[in-house]
């Protein structure tokens, strides 16, 4: 099921890689040194006061001509790592979609629900500029979106993910290693799992538990389906919305997400983190992984990041970063303090006292509660 | 792209796209170019395989590259190849166009926005 890439597809997929680290390393330090030597000193000057929040620094930013050539390079940039990937998956979908379908149930299983509702905030613009969005289902069984995400998200985080894009799955386990070396799930839920790749994880870390995910997208979960038994791992994979699921009052020791929230809605984000409280029996762990909140980040950085709400199809992006998710957490029903907020910097340095106030420490934020 | 392929990959993304420049045109231009040099290295890394390969097996390919003449179906195989580089390159303005066949706009954007946020 492994999409046939020729020599030209790598070489255009190698050079989408360098030209993304060509953005950001010229383009976007030199928007840094415009903003910082020119725009901020003259908008100093001329109000007698610093720049107050993002969106005073995004009005004059944008009349920069090199602001708008670098926001404009990285929009193709984008499109055009997707492209790298789309134009070729569309030559062999068909022989891919056959070969997904041969791969029957052997360990796992795949449950397709056709009648859940597809929330509007998942659909109404297409995440990431990802061409189909994650819930396009062009026929049946078709794992497209899935092939897409899989090569695009590698992509896209420039590798990070690592070989199996699993590097957020693989965060929580060391975090729950670390702070709860005896800790034995013995069911497992990941909520918005898309293909799979950061559940797989949890499959390795506890061999003896059941492992589930569930999904929005169908033609992730026949991908992830198929992906997760190629590999030999065991999860059972459900088309639900975590708002809402299926499964039975506290009937999970462990719940996961992998940088979900920020693609949902103000409404939905209290629901989904009420129902992971309603799932987990007593004791059981929650650890929601996500990027950081605006406060914790300077007001050039917050710029760079909320740009992308506006350039790069993220809705929920920027609104997600300013929301006060203690309050959230309260409002979902964790109000008996059980429920905390914890920062993971990349690079394993574990957060202390001193350095938690510090501007701009990039890492994983986790939402971690016991039930 | 092929007339056998039964189902259409997606290639362009629901949303608007934003442009940046006070002239759009610009924005196209910049597009254009991105894939342009894209296209540009892809060709490059072949020639340089190509190279690499012949040279491991002592061919010396240049005089025959200056005398070589392609058949008909090759003729026809170049022409397909030409018209994707051109889809690839122009790639921009189908993305602009299905912005318009979906009735795409920044209000429809911004709607996304709002409603994802509930205001």
């Amino acid at each position: 099921m492994t999409p046939d890439w020729s020599h030209d597809d790598k070489s255009r997929q190698a050079f989408q890689r360098s030209l993304r680290e060509c953005v950001i390393r010229d383009l976007s330090n030199g928007s840094r040194l415009v903003f910082e030597n020119q725009v901020s000193p003259k908008f100093e000057k001329e109000n007698g006061r610093p720049f107050q929040n993002r969106q005073e620094i995004k009005a004059e930013m944008r009349k920069e001509p090199f602001y708008q050539a670098h926001l404009s390079i990285q929009r193709a940039a984008q499109e055009l790592m997707w492209a790298s990937v789309t134009y070729s998956l569309d030559r062999q979908i068909d022989g891919m979609m056959a070969k997904a379908k041969q791969s029957s149930d052997t360990l796992g299983s795949l449950t397709i629900n056709p009648d859940m509702p597809i929330p509007k905030y998942i659909d109404s613009l297409d995440i990431h500029c990802m061409p189909g969005g994650y819930t396009t289902d062009l026929c049946d069984g078709d794992i497209s979106a899935g092939a897409i995400y899989d090569k695009g998200s590698y992509m896209y985080g420039s590798g990070r993910g690592g070989p199996y894009g699993d590097r957020s799955g693989q965060s929580i386990v060391n975090y729950l290693k670390r702070e709860h070396p005896d800790f034995a799930p013995k069911r497992i839920l990941d909520m918005g799992c898309a293909t799979g790749n950061n559940t797989v994880p949890f499959c390795d870390a506890y061999p003896d538990a059941d492992v589930h995910g569930i999904e929005l997208g169908a033609a992730l979960l026949r991908y992830g389906h198929a992906r997760t038994e190629s590999l030999g791992k065991v999860i059972h994979f459900s088309q639900q919305n975590a708002e809402q699921t299926n499964f039975e009052d506290e009937s999970f020791d462990l719940i996961v997400s992998c940088i979900i929230f920020h693609e949902t809605s103000r409404k939905a984000l209290p629901r989904i983190i009420a129902e992971t409280r309603r799932l987990l029996k007593p004791g059981g762990l929650m650890v929601h992984l996500e990027a950081g909140q605006f406060e914790n980040f300077d007001l050039w950085r917050q710029t760079v990041f909320d740009a992308e709400t506006y350039n790069n199809n993220e809705p929920f992006w920027s609104t997600y970063r300013d929301m006060d998710l203690e309050a959230v957490i309260a409002e979902a029903g964790w109000s008996d303090g059980t429920a905390h907020l914890h920062l993971e910097p990349f690079g394993h340095a574990p957060v202390t006292s001193s350095n938690k106030s510090q501007k701009n420490i990039l890492g994983f934020w986790f939402m971690v509660g016991q039930k | 792209m092929t007339e056998t392929t039964k189902v259409r990959v997606p290639q362009t993304a629901k949303g608007h796209r934003p442009t940046f420049f006070e002239d759009p045109t610009n924005d196209r231009i910049m597009a254009m170019m991105t894939s342009m040099i894209t296209e540009m290295w892809v060709v490059r890394e072949r020639l340089d395989t190509v190279e690499a390969l012949a040279a491991k097996k002592g061919v010396f390919l240049e005089e025959e590259i200056e005398q070589f003449e392609p058949d008909p179906d090759r003729a026809e195989e170049r022409e397909r190849m030409r018209q994707e580089l051109l889809s690839r390159v122009f790639y921009v303005f189908q993305e602009e166009a299905e912005d318009i066949a979906r009735g795409d706009t920044p209000e429809s954007y911004e709607d996304a926005i709002n409603t994802s946020a509930d205001r």
